[in-house]
């Protein structure tokens, strides 16, 4: 279709290409609400960048040479490492149980996506109490090997390697879900035909299915590479220098604002590179296959293997989930039975729980349906005007999916004291900054609805005399409504999780769970973070099972 | 199509409901004060809690880092959203004052407090006391092997052995601050240098490092008196030096937690009822008993067991000029790189 229309205008020339769009439903007023949205999208980003780049060579040149090569080491190495291990736990994972007679494989496929509700900085909080120094393991196996207190040590926590077991722990499902919608999608076929040509079961695997797999984990890594990049929480806890860390030390221990700047530029540098990396491994492969020879497979026979793949799946599920949420009850539970506690919730809360609660669910209920709506425009443009004028707005109002919570947080004080003061500590910029950072994911999730819209419906509707909002309400609403709704959910809750605009942004008395989380938990208050991360869960796990359910078209959060 | 239609109702009840519900909680009720308060939540409050329950005002808290809340109110300029600023640190206060962020409040409350302890013109005033000390872990190091310098601590011997909160933590850029106008910029910035040389760890605040110094995870800390005390009474084998004592020692920090009412405050008189507050018996006393500080106040008294305000030697330097002087500080720790 695509190749139909430009190898038309290339020989007939610029007449037909304008004919060409003023066919196209688009009417003028769309294209211009798509191209504002776009550029109010792009603004921090670009603002960002000027701020960084007048801040003036000597930022740069003392920058270089104190944090930027450990920062660029630290963050890169991590991201690489979180990436590598969590297609190295997620792709094997999603082929036991789709691929394999693994016993219950039905009930695992879901317990395995579940981690995915738990955010990493409360999975970091839980790891530091157990795992940490004078923590429940290392006490405990001191007194089992019957050692002196204060000589026995487990390896640290706060290091590369635990920074990356909690982030691997908590992302994998990114890559885990990807696969398995794969692999559920694959012809089976073509394993078959592999195994008829004498291949053995995991022959086939590494030189069949695993090269028709790597779009989907190509996918499922990049939002892991974005998410491991952006993570400000967990590292933060886990005392691991990033790039986010270090911006958020500099914009909140420092008056001058241009190294932050220069930092954070650095860090959307990197951030873009990535996509970059991935759109181009994506546009290289390609795999085609006929929806009509599909049919049920027979299970891969795990035979004695069994034992082990189930102890696989059982580690994974006991680490990401089991001891998390276990510990949380445990620590809430404690905080019932124990005065002091429960009066230290209530202080630190000042209304206890509901007032964050609400605020988190208000902001992000807000925003999701703010970015719903401004996403409309540009999804309807990304899927229907194919020029690069339409491309280049796309990608303008993706800028957001580069940005990194500290980055945008910087970028909207920024913008916000220069073009908006009277935003400044109120609630409207906690939600802008949710906007601005998540719409990417609303106007993604919009255009895969739209694009399964014939544009003939619409071309009926208009020669019938309606005009583009009647058409859009009447005919293509009802038509993509579940596109708008798994949109919704996706940004909903991905805003619901997020913690460092809102650290950052957020007014008085406008603490959100997160933030309720993150602060007693920095403190090591367990018994005060432990109920709010319970709630916030809680409040996850209805719009996280609309998106599992939602069949094929397995919608996937993004990063938060 | 019916429950299409009824789910979308639904969603366009939730953001009604949302759109209601955010500038509510935000506006909050009439008779409010709101509190940018840069101290560690658990060490203030104690204080706001014993207010609030006086009734009659809705008191709202942000809490975050004092310098980033300084930075808040510098942006929120002419409409500022608080109304009293509390920070851990009498340098932060004074240079939202040299930037005229800060309004005057003399009351007889606030005249009791030592003029070396406030802003001449009362613009912020000095609410507790904290010492800076070196604590240690009495499980890992004997009393005689404890330096008693905290130059000591750039000394290989200890390579790899100290915590101490990140420069982003205000008290430790005013020691800085302190250590430059007292020895200059020179031998401050080879100071640092050899404590970044020496692999001193520099971790998110000082919770984090007394709790790595009881849990043994580093021998020494160095921190402000009270967190040694809070974690003594958490029952780590932790404790304390009072550093550089000598006669020809420079002594030991001492700083000021305090707090100064916004200028354009939206709620001026709930805002200087609130500072007198603090300076009140019944104030000081929780924060004398609860977190350990020095009270400021003649008749309140230190809590027993810490080392009372007159009972070491002082560095000599005045929390004025520190604070004057926080810019070039905070240049000279970001040319060593210090995180």
């Amino acid at each position: 279709m695509a190749i139909d229309r430009a190898s038309t205008r290339e020989w007939a020339g610029a007449g037909a290409a304008a004919r060409a769009r003023e066919a196209s439903p688009l009417s003028r007023e769309w294209t211009g609400a798509a191209a504002v949205v776009a550029l109010l999208m792009a603004a921090p980003l670009a603002y960002l960048a000027f701020r960084a780049i007048t801040g003036g060579p000597e930022t740069w040149r003392l920058l270089w040479s104190t944090r930027l090569p450990g920062l660029l080491v630290n963050t890169l190495g991590l991201t690489a490492v979180v990436t590598a291990a969590s297609i190295l736990l997620g792709v094997p994972l999603a082929w036991l149980v789709e691929r394999t007679d693994l016993p219950g494989r039905r009930l695992w496929r879901w317990i395995l996506a579940l981690p995915l509700v738990i955010p990493p900085y409360v999975g970091a909080v839980i790891y530091t109490s157990v795992f940490g120094p004078r923590g429940f393991l290392e006490v405990t196996l001191e007194s089992w090997l019957g050692r002196e207190p204060f000589t026995f040590h487990l390896p640290s926590i706060y290091s590369l390697w635990g920074t990356a077991l909690v982030l691997v722990l908590f992302t994998y499902p990114y890559v885990y879900l990807l696969a398995l919608a794969v692999l559920r999608t694959l012809n089976r076929s073509l394993e078959e035909a592999a195994r008829a040509c004498g291949h053995r079961p995991w022959s086939v695997f590494f030189r069949v299915t695993l090269p028709l797999m790597r779009p989907g984990i190509a996918a499922g890594a990049l939002l892991v590479a974005l998410y491991a990049l952006s993570d400000f929480g967990a590292v933060s806890l886990l005392r691991y220098q990033t790039f986010t860390y270090s911006i958020y030390l500099q914009l909140t221990g420092r008056y001058d604002r241009t190294a932050a700047a220069a930092l954070s530029l650095v860090l959307a540098a990197i951030t873009l590179s990535v996509l970059w990396m991935e759109a181009r491994a994506r546009g290289r492969a390609q795999y085609y296959q006929t929806a009509s020879t599909w049919r049920p497979f027979r299970p891969v026979p795990l035979g004695g293997w069994r034992i082990a793949g189930i102890a696989a799946v059982a580690l994974v599920a006991a680490a990401s989930l089991l001891l998390p949420l276990g510990s949380l009850v445990v620590w809430t539970a404690q905080g019932l039975v124990d005065r002091s506690a429960v009066a230290a919730v209530w202080a630190g809360t000042a209304e206890g729980l509901w007032r964050p609660a609400l605020h988190s669910v208000a902001a992000s209920a807000v925003a999701a349906t703010e970015s719903v709506v401004l996403a409309l425009p540009l999804a309807y443009l990304a899927a229907r005007d194919r020029t690069p004028r339409g491309r280049v707005l796309t990608w303008l109002a993706q800028a957001g999916y580069a940005l990194p919570g500290v980055v945008v947080a910087l970028s909207m004080v920024f913008l916000v004291n220069r073009f908006l003061p009277w935003l400044y500590g109120t609630a409207a910029i906690v939600v802008l900054a949710y906007v601005v950072r998540f719409l990417p994911q609303a106007l993604q999730a919009e255009e895969a609805a739209l694009a399964q819209v014939s544009p003939n419906l619409e071309e009926a509707a208009r020669s019938l005399g309606r005009r583009a909002w009647q058409t859009l309400l009447a005919v293509v609403a009802p038509l993509i409504s579940g596109g708008l709704l798994t949109a919704w959910a996706m940004v909903f809750l991905t805003a619901l999780k997020e913690l460092p605009a809102t650290l950052l942004l957020r007014p008085a008395g406008f603490d959100t769970l997160p933030v309720r989380i993150w602060m007693p938990g920095a403190e090591g208050l367990y018994a005060q973070a432990a109920p709010a991360a319970l709630v916030l869960i809680v409040c996850s796990t209805l719009p996280m099972a609309l998106l599992l359910t939602r069949g094929g078209r397995l919608g996937l959060p993004g990063v938060s | 199509m019916a429950m299409r239609w009824l789910r979308w109702a639904g969603i366009l009840l939730a953001a009604a409901l949302a759109l209601v519900t955010v500038p509510a909680g935000v506006l909050g009720q009439s008779r409010e004060l709101v509190i940018y308060s840069g101290r560690g939540e658990p060490l203030i409050q104690p204080v706001v809690q014993a207010y609030r329950q006086r009734g009659g005002v809705n008191v709202v808290v942000r809490s975050g880092p004092a310098a980033q809340l300084a930075n808040a109110i510098l942006e929120e300029g002419s409409s500022p959203r608080g109304d009293v600023f509390i920070a851990n640190d009498a340098a932060t206060l004074e240079v939202l004052r040299l930037r005229g962020a800060l309004q005057a409040y003399l009351s007889e409350r606030v005249r009791q407090i030592p003029a070396a302890l406030r802003a001449g013109d009362g613009a912020w005033v000095g609410v507790s006391g904290r010492g800076r000390v070196i604590m240690y872990n009495t499980r890992l190091l004997a009393e005689r092997d404890v330096p008693k310098s905290i130059f000591d601590l750039a000394d290989p011997r200890w390579r790899g052995k100290v915590a101490v909160a990140t420069t982003r933590n205000e008290s430790v850029v005013a020691h800085i601050a302190a250590l430059r106008l007292l020895k200059g910029e020179d031998f401050t910035r080879s100071f640092l240098r050899r404590l970044k040389e020496n692999q001193v760890r520099t971790l998110p605040g000082h919770t984090q490092v007394r709790q790595a110094v009881g849990k043994g995870e580093f021998p020494l800390g160095f921190v402000n008196h009270y967190y040694y005390h809070l974690e003594r009474q958490a029952g780590s084998p932790v404790a304390v030096v009072y550093p550089d004592q000598g006669t020809s020692g420079i002594g030991a920090m001492v700083n000021v937690a305090g707090a100064g009412i916004i200028k354009g405050a939206r709620h001026l008189s709930e805002a200087r009822a609130f500072v007198d507050y603090l300076l009140s018996p019944t104030a000081q006393n929780l924060f004398a008993r609860t977190n350990f500080e020095y009270p400021l106040i003649p008749g309140v008294a230190t809590v027993a067991g810490v080392r009372p305000l007159d009972g070491f030697k002082w560095m000599p330097v005045s929390l004025d000029r520190i604070g004057a002087e926080l810019d070039k500080t905070l240049r000279l720790i970001e040319d060593v790189g210090l995180d």
